[in-house]
């Protein structure tokens, strides 16, 4: 790393760490996370052509074309704070017959998402960076510990094997790698002087990156079928891909859940659902989900949450309100239209005869946003997942 | 809804049409364009009469509800000479006559997240009135008797030196250059006049305002009827198939339960021939209930003690006045220099996306101005017709926020009387002392 890009990375850092503090950055709240091209292309391969390739990671794209490794030396949080853990151990540990796995973690991603299954954007830094923010944002749940969970293996093993997660591991590095390949085989540049120990032997696409696009293809094919199949689906945010795609997209950056206004997404921990552990759900005990919001979409760099706009707010299905009538206030005889008013939608009613009034629901016009189990004095409506596999929009 | 479009939506009432509503159909917090007008079957011109001036006064209040009591009260402790209009033969009206017993909004929290009484004044002295007699039952938002209600609003009128005329129903006014000159009423003498310096409109449903002239909408809001059961407290619950039944909630006395009524939705509370609907179709539906009710094994002693004299209409309209008093107001601690009185919530609300529960709703300002209409020089508006946005509604129209805009109405009409100044142009500070003085709490 030069001398120059050294403090430019810090500088990084700094902002990387107020960006991801609880304080209203808007827009800006989500900008590191949108910057990794290893992210926005695994989402693009994934669900082309229904999103487009965010600008701000086709400028870092771009640029680590041009440049080798310009994001590692310039942007990198999570690269930052992997050198100071690295320079927390003077006696060096050998690990230069280390083979380079982070170049086929790249292809075999690339290749996952491509099937559908963009599951190894787990390992995305600025995904693992954003995560270990969770117990800021979230106190201290065991959910959150798992979030710090990545970002600490990471800055443990770069303690222990000084730079080895950087120069060997971080499969956004090896997306770097094979820009700069890339760009070399256009260009018909010769492989510079490599910088690292091991001199640079393989090229951009060679017959381990073949063996890695096959793991690829076929782990993401084998977790789309264990992603698969009948079960509940948990509340997801609105707009959230379908329950089998839902959870091999998200990277547990954790983002939805720091922009969300009324703080209801929460990321998930059903022991039962291995495979969307920590993905975000939502929890409507204080808060609900705005009819003019859609922060959570524009936040996420994956598309989990597909990006969409306000209007199409009333197509998106969360769940939908169920009211266990029994409890209710007005069924008691008292005076009550609290969910009645709360209701955006128009969805609640209430109905029946003179003595028995009870309030109704409108399934064709509740999207479950939430805002009559929230504001129920006696807490007997509750928000129920759509279906057994979720359709999560209404035509 | 403005003056102009309120005359061309007659028109179209007249013609049989309806008017169709914008808002979805869930929606009940409807308002309806030409609200009150049925459609009309013909015309007639009234011939031209003189009507005799019965009464002279500084205040005159129409309408002897929470809000009006509390109004006539007030401006007669001001020193005011006082007439209050009550058509039916009680004070209280919907509280007593309609058996809507629970004085709710007496509680909110101040800044501190303390929960703590803030109906203070007039109303604050009736309640403690009923306490002090026994007649009401819980600390926060109390059920009274609504006999012992009557009473002691009867006591306090009396006591205040309010000319009450019971049994005469406001008809009208008759007003010139934007000033009320006399309230018609009808009555067993046929139509007569009242002429007051300043009028506050107590009616509930903004009758006064409407006739001035004044901007408005129409609230079309869910209507019951409460009755009484008798002898709750002589239900065997070990009787051989008993049931549990819907009997209501306790008032203060142990035999009596009221049982409150949701009622149709999105009904025109102006309109004679939904009102005389619901009336009928009310009244014959309670008798059955109790009929079922006694029909239950332990519940044959239950009885129906009565209907409400007063329809429950729970809102209609609304004044457009000088300020609009919003929900986010009321959620903020909102102040305003020309606050009138305090009010205290009693539902939980959504507020920027979270609930906040009944228990931590603010106490919230009443700004002077939303009792003052546009144009009209000596009118004020209190009671559930004052001006506010639809979603303050629940908080806005119950008994205890009644008796604070009354009691503030009530002030600024003896102080408006005596300075013979327009309620626009009124001298807030004296309004406010005299308030103070009348231990009212202006936050």
């Amino acid at each position: 790393m030069s001398k120059t890009s050294r403090p430019i990375r810090w500088a990084s850092l700094a902002l990387a760490c107020l960006l991801a503090l609880p304080l209203p950055w808007g827009v800006f709240a989500d900008f590191y996370v949108h910057l990794s091209p290893f992210l926005a292309l695994q989402s693009f391969l994934a669900h082309m052509p229904a999103l487009l390739f965010g600008l701000p990671a086709a400028v870092v794209l771009l640029l680590i074309i041009r440049w080798d490794r310009w994001f590692c030396r310039h942007a990198c949080p999570t690269g930052a704070l992997c050198d100071a853990a690295s320079a927390c151990r003077r006696k060096r540990r050998s690990w230069d017959a280390f083979p380079r796995v982070h170049k086929a973690l790249a292809v075999a991603a690339l290749a996952a998402a491509a099937c559908g299954a963009p599951a190894l954007a787990l390992l995305d830094p600025m995904a693992l960076f954003h995560g270990a923010w969770a117990p800021v944002h979230q106190g201290p749940t065991i959910a959150a510990a798992l979030g710090v969970a990545g970002l600490a293996a990471v800055l443990l093993l770069s303690f222990l094997f000084p730079r080895l997660w950087c120069a060997r591991l971080c499969p956004l590095g090896g997306l770097q790698m094979l820009a700069a390949g890339v760009r070399r085989t256009l260009t018909r540049a010769p492989a510079p002087m490599e910088t690292e120990r091991a001199p640079l032997r393989d090229p951009a696409l060679g017959r381990r990156s073949l063996f890695a696009a096959a793991a690829g293809v076929a782990g993401g094919l084998l977790l789309r079928r264990a992603a698969g199949g009948e079960k509940p689906s948990p509340l997801r945010p609105p707009g959230a891909l379908p329950e089998d795609r839902f959870a091999l997209t998200c990277c547990r950056c954790g983002t939805c859940a720091r922009v969300c206004p009324t703080r209801i997404v929460r990321p998930a921990l059903d022991v039962r659902d291995p495979i969307g552990l920590l993905a975000p759900e939502l929890e409507f005990s204080r808060g609900y989900c705005l009819p003019a919001c859609n922060a959570c979409s524009r936040a996420c760099p994956t598309g989990a949450i597909a990006p969409f706009e306000i209007e199409a707010k009333q197509r998106l299905l969360i769940g939908t309100a169920r009211i266990r009538v029994d409890g209710c206030v007005v069924v008691k005889g008292r005076e009550c239209d609290r969910c009645v008013v709360s209701c955006e939608y128009h969805a609640i009613r209430i109905t029946g005869g003179l003595f028995d009034p009870a309030p109704e629901i409108d399934a064709a016009r509740c999207v479950g946003c939430g805002a009559c189990a929230v504001v129920c004095p006696e807490g007997v409506v509750s928000i129920r997942p759509v279906g057994e596999f979720s359709v999560r929009t209404r035509s | 809804m403005r003056r102009r479009t309120f005359l061309s939506n007659i028109g179209l009432a007249a013609g049989g049409l309806a008017c169709s509503s914008r808002a979805a159909p869930g929606d009940e917090r409807d308002t309806t364009e030409a609200g009150g007008m049925p459609a009309a079957a013909g015309k007639i011109v009234e011939p031209a009469r003189e009507i005799p001036i019965v009464a002279r006064a500084d205040v005159a209040v129409v309408g002897g509800g929470p809000a009006g009591v509390a109004a006539a009260i007030s401006a007669a402790r001001a020193g005011a000479s006082t007439i209050l209009i009550e058509r039916y033969n009680c004070l209280g009206g919907l509280w007593t006559g309609g058996l809507v017993l629970p004085l709710l909004a007496t509680h909110g929290s101040d800044r501190d997240k303390q929960r703590r009484q803030v109906l203070a004044g007039i109303g604050g002295e009736m309640a403690q009135r009923l306490k002090a007699l026994r007649m009401s039952i819980h600390e926060v938002d109390p059920v009274v008797d609504p006999e012992a209600a009557k009473y002691v609003m009867e006591v306090m009128v009396r006591e205040a030196g309010v000319q009450v005329l019971y049994h005469c129903w406001g008809a009208g006014v008759v007003a010139e250059g934007g000033v009320i000159r006399a309230v018609l009423l009808e009555s067993k003498a046929g139509r007569v006049a009242v002429a007051p310096k300043v009028v506050v409109d107590c009616t509930g449903d903004g009758d006064v305002l409407s006739w001035a002239g004044e901007a408005f909408e129409n609230m079309r809001y869910h209507i019951g009827l409460v009755h009484r059961l008798g002898n709750v407290d002589r239900i065997d619950t070990s009787a051989p198939g008993y049931k549990e039944m819907p009997i209501g909630n306790p008032t203060p006395l142990g035999s009596v339960n009221w049982v409150n009524m949701h009622g149709e939705n999105n009904q025109d509370g102006l309109d004679l021939f939904t009102l005389s609907r619901l009336q009928q179709a009310y009244r014959l539906e309670i008798w059955k209930q109790v009929e079922r009710i006694r029909a239950v094994p332990g519940h044959e002693q239950v009885f129906l003690l009565e209907t409400a004299p007063q329809l429950g209409v729970r809102a209609s309209r609304i004044l457009d006045g000088l300020y609009r008093l919003t929900l986010d107001d009321s959620m903020t601690f909102r102040t305003f220099d020309d606050a009138i009185g305090v009010s205290g919530a009693w539902t939980p609300v959504l507020h920027n996306g979270r609930k906040v529960g009944e228990r931590e709703r603010p106490m919230w300002q009443i700004p002077y101005r939303s009792l003052v209409p546009r144009r009209t020089g000596n009118l004020l508006v209190a009671g559930r017709c004052f001006c506010y946005e639809k979603a303050l509604v629940e908080d806005a129209r119950v008994i205890g926020t009644c008796m604070v805009t009354g009691h503030g109405a009530g002030a600024a009409a003896a102080v408006a009387a005596r300075t013979g100044s327009s309620v626009q142009d009124a001298d807030i500070a004296k309004i406010r002392s005299t308030l103070i003085e009348q231990k009212a709490f202006l936050g």
